[in-house]
């Protein structure tokens, strides 16, 4: 069984940057447009290991949707890395604050995603 | 004072040859260029708005419709209308991005707009004025893209005068940050 991780980003192109690297990794990948995607996403996904997720998306952007991630009990543990073109200290801070478990600055490199996706992934479950 | 409109322009040009290198293709900045883009065949324009205290603007990235088919990632399939324009809005939003995180050290936080895209047989912007307006031309590996910049400034608009690393940028691009 492979780990299942939620790619959250506004742009197809990314997303299928980061599906191809964590599809090499032997992940499986759930996509997701922007924020409300993403909790839909979830809330049908038991199991995630893993949440790569863009900061500035249409709709719901990736720090609110990281906060309204985890106020649900079920994805306290469930590690998120922000992926992004920003690198402005104070939204790495709220990241942090809302344990997000590290921050990407775009274009990414497919080794470094693959790496970070490997250490940090939770071990896949049995829906 | 330095020209704030010029240090912008010269960050964007700048970053509009890093960001191709980072996706391993070539980008030669060709010059300043007079518009409008030649329309050969359909173009794809992307459009992202941007502000900070004092000052506003707007990023325009414009390509031959074959220009962004080559640039897409094998990955993405066949060059459907909607793919072509995600990535150059994509781009767009990028290079603004480089833009912002090298701003931030100098006092100055971009807000960056969405971006808006379409897929056009013409193109004809209205024409800025010379201080506030400018178009830059790249050769990439299957042709040309087009970058038209547009910035006003208050004249309270300032940089710090020093460079302040704390407010800088957490990581260059490409990096990765573990908390």
């Amino acid at each position: 069984m492979n780990a299942k991780v939620l790619v959250v980003d506004d742009s197809l192109m990314v997303r299928q940057q980061v599906k191809k690297a964590l599809v090499a990794a032997n992940f499986d990948v759930i996509e997701a447009q922007d924020g409300m995607d993403a909790l839909e996403k979830s809330d049908k996904t038991p199991g995630l290991s893993l949440v790569i997720c863009d900061v500035n998306m249409p709709r719901m952007n990736g720090l609110d949707f990281l906060e309204a991630f985890r106020k649900d009990p079920r994805f306290k543990a469930v590690p998120v890395v922000m992926l992004t073109t920003e690198a402005q200290p104070e939204l790495v801070a709220r990241a942090k604050a809302l344990e997000a478990k590290g921050w990407i600055i775009k274009p990414f490199k497919p080794d470094l995603l693959m790496s970070a996706a490997k250490k940090l992934a939770l071990p896949p479950v049995a829906a | 004072m330095t020209n704030p409109f010029e240090e912008f322009e010269l960050v964007l040009v700048d970053s509009a040859q890093g960001m191709f290198a980072a996706y391993e293709k070539a980008c030669t900045h060709a010059g300043p260029w007079t518009p409008p883009p030649p329309a050969d065949e359909d173009l794809v324009v992307a459009a992202i708005g941007f502000a900070a205290e004092h000052t506003r603007g707007n990023l325009t990235l414009i390509s031959a419709r074959s220009v962004v088919k080559a640039l897409m990632p094998a990955e993405m399939g066949g060059p459907a209308d909607a793919a072509l324009c995600d990535v150059l809005g994509e781009f767009a939003n990028m290079l603004l991005g480089r833009l912002k995180n090298q701003l931030l050290p100098r006092g100055v936080a971009l807000m960056i707009g969405m971006p808006t895209m379409a897929i056009v047989k013409e193109i004809r912007l209205k024409p800025g004025e010379e201080s506030s307006s400018v178009w830059h031309r790249f050769v990439v590996d299957d042709g040309y893209f087009f970058m038209r910049f547009d910035a006003t400034f208050d004249e309270e608009f300032s940089f710090t005068e020093e460079m302040h690393a704390e407010h800088g940028p957490v990581g260059a691009e490409g990096e990765m940050v573990l908390f």
